[in-house]
Formats: C-alpha cells, sequence, structure tokens
C-alpha cells in the first residue's frame, strides 16, 4: 500500500508544475502536434477540372486564404491544414527550388499557389540568372520582354504568383523598386509580358504613395493618395492584372481609410472592388503598419477578412501562430462577426485563379 | 549530495518551471530596445522593425547582419536578428 504524507504530494506537485513549465520552453513543438491532431481528413469532389465548394470544411476554406513562407520543415503541416500558398525566398540554384517546389506540391489535389517577390532590384534568382533593375527600364517593349522572360524561368521552376510589379511612384526608401518613368506603360506591358507566361502579376501596393519613408517615432504611417498615384493600378486593372496587394498605410486624399491602415479598410477595398475582381492580396500583416494599429491580435484577422482581402500573407513561420489564425477566423464565423459567404466569394476566385471551375453541390 | 539537498533543487528548479510557465524566462530577460530597432535599406534608415524582418527573410543569408543581393542591400544588427527570431520571421545569418 502506498503511503504519501504532505511533503510527498507537495514534491509531486511541483514535478508536475515543472513539467507543464518544460512544455511551455517547448510550445512550437506543441504547437505542431496540436496542429497534427486537428487535421481534417480532405474529402474534396474534384472531377476533372471542376471543385465543389462544399466538399470544403470551414476551416479548409480558410487555409486556402493564407499564404505562408515555405519551410521545408512544414511541408506536412501546410499541406495537412490546406494552406493557399506557399512563399519562396533567395536560392542557390534552379534545382533547389524546382526541387522544394514539387516536394510541396506532392499529392495536392489542390495546388498551392507558389509565389516570390522578383521585382524592382531583387532579384532572388540572382545566382543563376539576372535581369535588370526596372529603375533601368527605358521603354515598354524592354518592359514587356523583362515580364515574360521572368514569366518563362518562374513557370519553368514551378512559380505560379509573382507579387511583382511594384507600382508606388515614388520610391524613397529603396530607389529602385518601381521604374522610374512611365510607370503605368511599364508596369502595363511589364504585367501583359508576365502574364502572358501564366504566371500572375500582382501590382502593388494599392492605393500607391507607399514607399515613402515615415517618422521614425510613429510606428503607424500616413499618406495622401492622389490621383496620380491611383492610375498606374487603373492602367494595371486595364492590361488584366490579376492581383493587387493593399498596403499598410492610412490614407486620405482620393482614398480615404477611415483611419485605420488600408488593408483593414473596408472603404478602401470596396472601392477598388468596384473595378476590380481578381484576386485581393494583403500585404505581410507582421508588419507595423498594421499589426501595431491593433492591441487585439483576433480582431486584425477579424477585420482582414471582413474588409475585403482574399489573400492573407503572413511570414511568422510558428506552426502555432498558424493554428492560431485558422482558429481565429473559424471563431469569428461560428460567432457571426465574418460571414461564410464572405469567405466562399475568397476562396472561390482563389480557386478560379489556381484553375478550377467551382461548383456547389449538396 | 543527500536526499534532503536534492529535494530543495528539484524544488528550486520546478518555482523557476512554474515561473517560466506563466512569464516566459525570455520575456522577463530580454533587453532588446524597441525603440532603437531598425535597418538601413539601400542607404535609408527605416525604423519599421517588421519590414526589416520581412525584407531580410527573403536573402539566403545575411553576414555579420549585412544582407546583399546586386542593387538591393540591408544592414542591421544583432539586435534586429534577435527581434526578428522573436517575432517568428524566418531571417538567416
Amino acid at each position: 500500500m502506498l503511503d504519501f504524507n504532505e511533503k510527498d504530494i507537495m514534491i509531486m506537485l511541483l514535478v508536475l508544475i515543472s513539467l507543464l513549465g518544460v512544455i511551455n520552453l517547448n510550445k512550437d513543438n506543441v504547437g505542431m502536434s496540436v496542429v497534427n491532431l486537428v487535421s481534417e481528413e480532405k474529402n474534396f469532389e474534384i472531377y476533372d477540372n471542376e471543385i465543389n465548394l462544399n466538399s470544403l470544411t470551414l476551416r479548409q476554406k480558410i487555409g486556402q486564404m493564407i499564404f505562408v513562407l515555405a519551410k521545408v520543415e512544414h511541408k506536412d503541416l501546410l499541406q495537412n491544414m490546406n494552406i493557399g500558398g506557399i512563399y519562396f525566398w533567395e536560392k542557390n540554384s534552379k534545382d533547389v527550388y524546382k526541387n522544394e517546389i514539387d516536394y510541396f506540391q506532392a499529392s495536392m489535389e489542390i495546388p498551392f499557389f507558389v509565389g516570390i517577390d522578383l521585382e524592382g532590384c531583387w532579384n532572388p534568382f540572382s545566382s543563376f540568372k539576372e535581369f535588370p533593375a526596372f529603375k533601368d527600364v527605358d521603354n515598354e517593349q524592354e518592359a514587356y520582354r523583362i515580364g515574360e522572360e521572368e514569366g518563362v524561368l518562374m513557370k519553368e521552376l514551378g512559380f505560379s504568383i509573382n507579387f511583382s510589379p511594384v507600382v508606388d511612384k515614388e520610391d524613397k526608401i529603396w530607389g529602385c523598386r518601381s521604374f522610374s518613368n512611365n510607370v503605368e506603360g511599364n508596369s502595363a506591358s511589364y504585367i501583359r509580358g508576365l502574364q502572358n507566361q501564366g504566371v500572375i502579376a500582382t501590382a502593388k501596393h494599392y492605393p500607391g504613395n507607399t514607399l515613402i519613408g515615415k517618422d521614425p517615432h510613429v510606428d503607424v504611417a500616413f499618406s495622401i493618395v492622389d490621383e496620380e498615384d491611383l492610375r498606374p493600378f487603373r492602367w494595371a486593372i486595364n492590361n488584366g492584372v490579376k492581383a493587387i496587394m493593399i498596403n499598410n498605410l492610412i490614407t486620405s486624399g482620393e482614398i480615404d481609410s477611415e483611419h485605420k491602415p488600408s488593408v483593414v479598410s473596408g472603404n478602401v477595398i470596396r472601392t477598388l472592388s468596384k473595378d476590380f475582381n481578381g484576386l485581393i492580396l494583403s500585404d505581410e500583416v507582421g508588419m507595423a503598419g498594421v499589426s501595431d494599429f491593433y492591441t487585439d491580435e483576433r480582431k486584425m484577422y477579424i477585420d482582414l477578412v471582413n474588409a475585403g482581402n482574399d489573400v492573407i500573407l503572413d511570414f511568422r513561420t510558428e506552426p502555432w501562430h498558424l493554428y492560431k489564425i485558422i482558429s481565429i477566423i473559424e471563431d469569428g464565423v461560428k460567432t457571426g462577426e465574418i460571414k461564410e459567404e464572405k469567405i466562399d466569394e475568397s476562396v472561390i476566385k482563389i480557386l478560379k485563379a489556381k484553375g478550377f471551375e467551382v461548383k456547389r453541390k449538396v | 549530495m543527500k536526499l534532503k539537498h536534492f529535494n530543495i533543487f528539484l524544488v528550486v528548479v520546478a518555482v523557476i518551471l512554474a515561473i517560466n510557465l506563466f512569464y516566459p524566462l525570455k520575456n522577463i530577460f530580454d533587453t532588446i530596445n524597441y525603440n532603437e530597432l531598425g535597418c538601413s535599406i539601400n542607404g535609408n534608415e527605416v525604423n519599421d522593425a517588421h519590414l526589416c524582418c520581412s525584407e531580410m527573410a527573403k536573402f539566403s543569408s545575411c553576414d555579420g547582419g549585412i544582407c546583399k543581393n546586386n542593387g538591393y542591400n540591408i544592414l542591421s544588427d544583432d539586435n534586429m536578428l534577435k527581434y526578428c527570431e522573436k517575432r517568428g520571421y524566418n531571417v538567416r545569418f
């Protein structure tokens, strides 16, 4: 018969508490196992190129709206959660890109969007292919040719979307991300060249005037948008751009974000949606412009969806963070803060952009 | 070591871990001054730490806080790296 005295029980309690403490030290691993536990079975109804939207669960639909970093060690997790897009960074060879993209896409019934920034003066492929910086491009023919060349390479490697071109008219931070002249015409030509190769172009960062720098003591930046800033976006839309990325600035002038970052402003995205029915992407939501605007992270994700973003870029990589985003949005639908129709509208756009015919069969 | 001493040691460890459970120690001992964080992108000072992190995460590596790719350069430091890692950004130094 075991005979515990008060002291033994106290020690056992302390050991239990210490075990919980150790678990807390390894929160990422716990997050990973939680995510694996909640993964849902995939019963997607896909025939030829037609997909039944109703065969996706709510969590699987929300997963399609998230774009994350393509960390190879998270491959199973991202596949299990039916994540919509993966973002790559600079690698040293074509083979590394090809192999990693193939590894991610293997066995995916709904393929990932595979994205990268190949823009302005940032070339993640520089170890095996050179492209001129946008600031050095002289005319629309050259812009088209660069778009076409980049599209050929991206398609060969397995990319489906480029977060380019930057169509902001003034670049006071980098000095090389936008075309230095004829931003409208050169951007529109680049978009046509890229998309003619089957790679989605992204005009960014709506509503413009983004790369202006800011007061170093202010976390949330402001800008005044005028007609000139909007013109490149109109040209991009008229030339068939398939995606537009929204910035994190609080704007006034031609486009009023109503004292909040554009990316969470229903007014900004509604105004854009009047003329554009392609994909609307948030900029990376970890950036101070939007994340420091909120004290409540839950509200930020709810607002991102309600404002009208189809795709949310979030480059923080902890598995528990990804689990949290999906759970927040799912909870928002269950509490009525987000209408499920809003999720459906975005997922339909995403699936169509991935080449599916979308039906809703009971 | 006597059993009594070992128990005292266990109690101390348990107390530390219990504190860690509710108030993670890495936050308590974190000495980064967030107001001074930033980086320099192509020679221009940028005070949005998150922008620095997401830009640095595009590079395959940044030696000694310097990220270079043709006409695109970012200068940073260890504090910035720690901050980016803490916020879950995938920076490679």
